[in-house]
């Protein structure tokens, strides 16, 4: 099944594009598909560096939530904080 | 004038007025207003990036939750995206409730959430120097 990724600031910028469709293989869960984005050169350095939280369907969900064909999974580095 | 739990959330590319959130939640009900505004600073400026799709979603549930909370009259909040020159504002809000004490919690619960779970990211340039701020994580 296709996933479509966006990525957003420093993913973004090493990606080279605001999304990236990703080929999973049925009842795959968010994990299985941070392994692979984990597997493409241009990311490996950045997510091996910077922690992550995931969005499906524009909603932060927790390790080992399903996908389905069709989502929108989104990878959300640490936003803009301050104090 | 905003009706009893009004929220209003926006993320904009244009420059954001203090006087016209506060307008937005002003009401007879309401004994105090409390407005804040975030500025850039010490920087040349500040480039923002937002999950626009999800990001002011989000930002409208979260201002529900702070209004309930605090039991406001009405909250509302804005942040700009794209490039935000040095003293110009990045994230105005505005909370208004019958006393001050709730006016106050409730515009700084408002923003602290905001900085701490929107995504919207932010990139320092100095100069010809750039880079990614990095925050905290959602």
């Amino acid at each position: 099944m296709k996933v479509n990724v966006r990525l957003f600031a420093t993913l973004r910028e090493r990606a080279g594009a605001r999304s990236i469709d990703i080929e999973l293989p049925e009842r795959a869960t968010v994990d299985d598909a941070l392994d692979v984005l984990r597997e493409r050169a241009e990311l490996t350095d950045a997510l091996a560096r910077l922690p992550v939280r995931l969005a499906v369907n524009r909603e932060y969900v927790e390790a080992g939530a399903a996908l389905h064909a069709g989502d929108e999974l989104a990878l959300i580095t640490p936003v803009s904080g301050g104090r | 004038m905003a009706a009893k739990g009004k929220v209003h959330a926006r993320i904009s590319a244009e420059p954001l007025s203090l006087s016209e959130v506060a307008k937005l939640v002003s009401h007879p009900a309401a004994g105090a207003i409390v407005t804040f505004q975030g500025s850039t600073r010490e920087v040349d400026r500040l480039d923002y990036e937002a999950y626009v799709e999800m990001a002011e979603s989000y930002m409208r549930r979260l201002l529900h939750e702070c209004l309930e909370q605090h039991g406001l009259q009405a909250l509302a909040a804005e942040h700009r995206v794209g490039s935000v020159p040095l003293g110009e504002a990045s994230v105005v809000v505005a909370a208004s409730a019958a006393h001050r004490e709730e006016a106050f919690a409730g515009a700084r619960a408002a923003i602290d959430r905001i900085k701490a779970e929107v995504p919207i990211w932010k990139r320092e340039l100095r100069g010809s120097d750039a880079r990614w701020v990095g925050g905290v994580l959602p």
